[in-house]
């Protein structure tokens, strides 16, 4: 697998995904864009769904993207992905194209956990050989930070506001990795910019499949999570420690973590940097909410613990 | 007395609508319109009611359509490309007459467009967005009171012709900041959504078995086909058309001895007003007629001031939609033209004075 | 921009796509970089610096990166454009 330099000097080679955009100091997004392009080897066509990533690259009269790119509209990356994807079957079928051409589809949370659910699940149901790259900040960033199906559990965000009558968001963030691993598609994945060597090998796995694949991301947003710009890489970090956002792949249908932390950090460690969550420690200390936290936390992790037992046990 | 406040567009919005007695909002965020839906987050909540953020456009206005037969009013606010995923719906809500009011803050352009630059474009999409014969109510508005105004207004007509109602506002409107005094309580007129428990509207739960369906139906909501089809629809249609004089809603200014007619509403009306008044000074026989209900489309005043001037300006920021109505109505009693903007800038006074000047010149010589 | 050289590479910083998040200042393992006045990238000193490139492969503006130079010479060097002299 590719190392940091190897991954550099392929950005030498082509730059696929460059500086001048528009997107917030400390963004994690463009963190996780460049290392997926840096991480293909192939011609690559990119798809992307509508959000930050999408307006803040192709500013008029700019674009950041040297590579082919398609932007539809919101809810549909998967489906236009798919389409792209057939054409290019049927030319090489015709023989009027010989390359082997890898497409990416990147979108946000909002436009794969809530809005483009539906193109997203008939394209991996369908079979369609591409990349789906969720770039999964946990709200509605590109409006000014609306929960989204992803937003955790007690997060303040502007329509999930703090007040006498509510915490935050009162509903739990759906698993969406696991929505997609109900599909069966030869690749799923949950990677982090916390981590980047995990996630070019992710990438490397995904796209040498033939079929889909899916990659969920965790890319902070300092604006909507309120921490300092230069922790973007350090808050994905913890919450990879913390067990919030465990680092695993399913690879035909086997379960398997690919980072265990050595030891499990209480969830507060990930809280407390992040302003989203500030009400949770002052003016008081929300003990009772922390534990429920933690509890929901120490679960998932378990069932996933057991998931990847399973696996292993039943490959032996 | 004083109680001006600093309000913004979409807040008077939010503001309207919980005056109005609406306590029931669905949405998605989308740029422009995400505040209406921010603020009833916070304030929903202090009166009782509930505000959900669906997962997309079309979640919303399902949403809205069952509180509204929950017994709620009930609200959804959008933008272009989400009113257009809300269409369908919005033929449900009309067939099923169903009141709701959807606010579509327009932006530029189809698609994502530029989601930070007004437009008038989503006119003729406001009347005929939905497929099949339909009746709506499209209102618009100028000025952050009004938008408080007819908000409340759309609600009531909401409730009284049993229509979705569409209040068009645009992205300069919805995000400006006016000093303004907001309506107390008892200044508005709010009409109030009948509990029965039998025929007209009985909500779910209160004693009736409730038949609503998308299907051809008769008024008791079984499926029907035929002559019986027909009067459905005539019915619903006619609901609007036979109240199309009472409905109406239009300011005209300087009409009694005016030669040349300009014929706006929404965002562009306020520089109309500029230019207008600049024209007059100027010794310029201009009338103006400033639209606030779009559809029903009054039809009958603008033929009778056709009948005396000499030519209709109708400006907007679009590339000629309500021009077409105007022109139908005018029936071509006087030439209408369009003077239209896309770049996403609004139409200024000195561009509509600069305009008719050299009509005036062309026409005169 | 502006190059610092030892031996045969270079780190090239770019202030004028730098947006000041200080990613790469979090991230350096040698803690060579900072944020100027100006809140813009700096050098603060050239030989701690390994030329690992996590700072260039986090930066999500492209405004700091390593380079093979082509003739090795004192640090800093002002050069203009991509490559350096």
């Amino acid at each position: 697998m590719p190392n940091t330099k190897a991954l550099a000097m392929r950005e030498e080679r082509e730059k696929r995904f460059t500086g001048a955009h528009a997107l917030c100091a400390g963004c994690g997004t463009p963190i996780a864009v460049r290392a997926v392009l840096n991480a293909i080897e192939e011609p690559v066509v990119v798809v992307t769904a509508t959000g930050c990533l999408e307006v803040a690259t192709t500013r008029y009269p700019t674009t950041a993207w040297n590579v082919p790119w398609l932007h539809v509209a919101f809810e549909n990356a998967a489906a236009v992905a798919s389409g792209v994807e057939s054409a290019y079957r049927v030319l090489r079928r015709r023989g009027r194209i010989s390359k082997e051409i890898r497409v990416v589809a990147f979108a946000g949370d909002g436009g794969t956990y809530d809005i483009g659910l539906q193109a997203l699940s008939g394209a991996l149901e369908r079979g369609h050989r591409f990349l789906y790259v969720c770039c999964d900040n946990e709200a509605y960033m590109n409006t000014g930070n609306q929960r989204s199906g992803a937003t955790p559990f007690a997060a303040q965000t502007t329509t999930a506001p703090v007040g006498q009558e509510s915490f935050g968001k009162i509903q739990r963030r759906k698993d969406l990795t696991e929505i997609v691993v109900a599909h069966r598609i030869p690749y799923v994945a949950q990677a982090s910019i916390g981590d980047w060597y995990d996630l070019v090998t992710k990438v490397r796995k995904a796209v040498s499949q033939d079929g889909p694949s899916f990659i969920n991301v965790m890319t902070s947003c300092p604006r909507g999570w309120g921490h300092d710009s230069s922790q973007t890489v350090k808050i994905t970090r913890l919450a990879i420690e913390t067990c919030f956002w465990p680092l695993f792949e399913v690879e035909d249908g086997r379960w398997r973590l690919t980072y265990i932390p050595e030891e499990k950090l209480p969830i507060e460690m990930w809280l407390r940097p992040q302003k989203r969550f500030a009400h949770l420690f002052e003016p008081q200390e929300q003990t009772e909410l922390l534990r429920e936290i933690q509890k929901q936390i120490d679960r998932d992790w378990e069932r996933l613990l057991r998931r990847c037992e399973v696996s292993a046990s039943a490959s032996v | 007395m004083n109680n001006q406040e600093l309000v913004q567009g979409n807040e008077a919005c939010a503001r309207g609508a919980l005056y109005a007695g609406c306590r029931f909002f669905a949405g998605y965020p989308i740029t422009p319109s995400s505040e209406i839906m921010e603020y009833l987050a916070r304030e929903m909540p202090k009166v009782g009611g509930v505000c959900v953020q669906l997962e997309d456009e079309i979640a919303s206005i399902s949403a809205v359509i069952g509180a509204s037969w929950g017994g709620v009013k009930a609200m959804t606010a959008t933008s272009g490309p989400g009113f257009s995923l809300m269409q369908e719906n919005i033929g449900y809500a009309a067939i099923t007459e169903t009141p709701c009011v959807i606010v579509d803050c327009q932006r530029w352009g189809p698609s994502t467009g530029q989601p930070t630059k007004a437009a008038q474009g989503d006119v003729m999409q406001a009347r005929w967005g939905t497929h099949g014969d339909h009746p709506v109510i499209v209102l618009t508005a100028s000025w952050v009171r009004e938008v408080f105004e007819m908000t409340v207004l759309a609600f009531n007509l909401a409730e009284i012709y049993r229509v979705p109602v569409i209040l068009l506002l645009d992205e300069v409107l919805a995000h400006l900041r006016e000093n303004v005094t907001l309506p107390v309580a008892g200044e508005l007129q709010v009409v109030e959504r009948v509990e029965k428990t039998n025929g007209s509207m009985p909500s779910f739960g209160a004693g009736a078995r409730l038949m609503v369906t998308g299907m051809a139906h008769d008024e008791t909501g079984f499926p029907v086909q035929g002559e019986k089809a027909a009067q459905l629809l005539k019915r619903i249609v006619g609901k609007i058309e036979e109240h199309k004089e009472r409905l109406v809603r239009y300011q005209g200014f300087y009409l009694d001895d005016a030669d040349f007619l300009i014929v706006s509403y929404g965002i562009t009306s306020r520089a109309v007003e500029a230019a207008v008044e600049r024209l007059r000074a100027g010794g310029v026989p201009i009338g103006w007629l400033d639209l606030k209900i779009l559809w029903p489309f009054p039809d009958k005043p603008i033929r009778e001031i056709a009948s005396h001037v000499k030519d209709i300006l109708v400006p907007e920021l679009n590339l000629g939609q309500l021009v077409r109505e105007v022109e139908r109505a005018a029936a071509g009693h006087a030439p209408v033209s369009h003077l239209g903007r896309v770049d996403g800038s609004l139409i200024t006074p000195e561009e509509i004075c600069r305009y008719v000047r050299e009509k005036i010149a062309r026409v005169c010589l | 921009m502006q190059a610092y050289k030892i031996g045969s590479y270079a780190l090239v910083v770019e202030p004028k796509r730098c947006k000041g998040c200080a990613l790469c200042v979090y991230s350096c393992p040698k803690q060579i970089l900072f944020l100027n006045g100006s809140g813009k990238i700096a050098v603060k000193e050239i030989e701690p610096c390994i030329f690992c490139r996590i700072c260039e492969m986090r930066c999500p503006d492209f405004a700091i990166w390593v380079e093979k130079a082509l003739t090795p010479g004192p640090s800093p060097v002002m050069t203009h454009g991509r490559g350096v002299a």
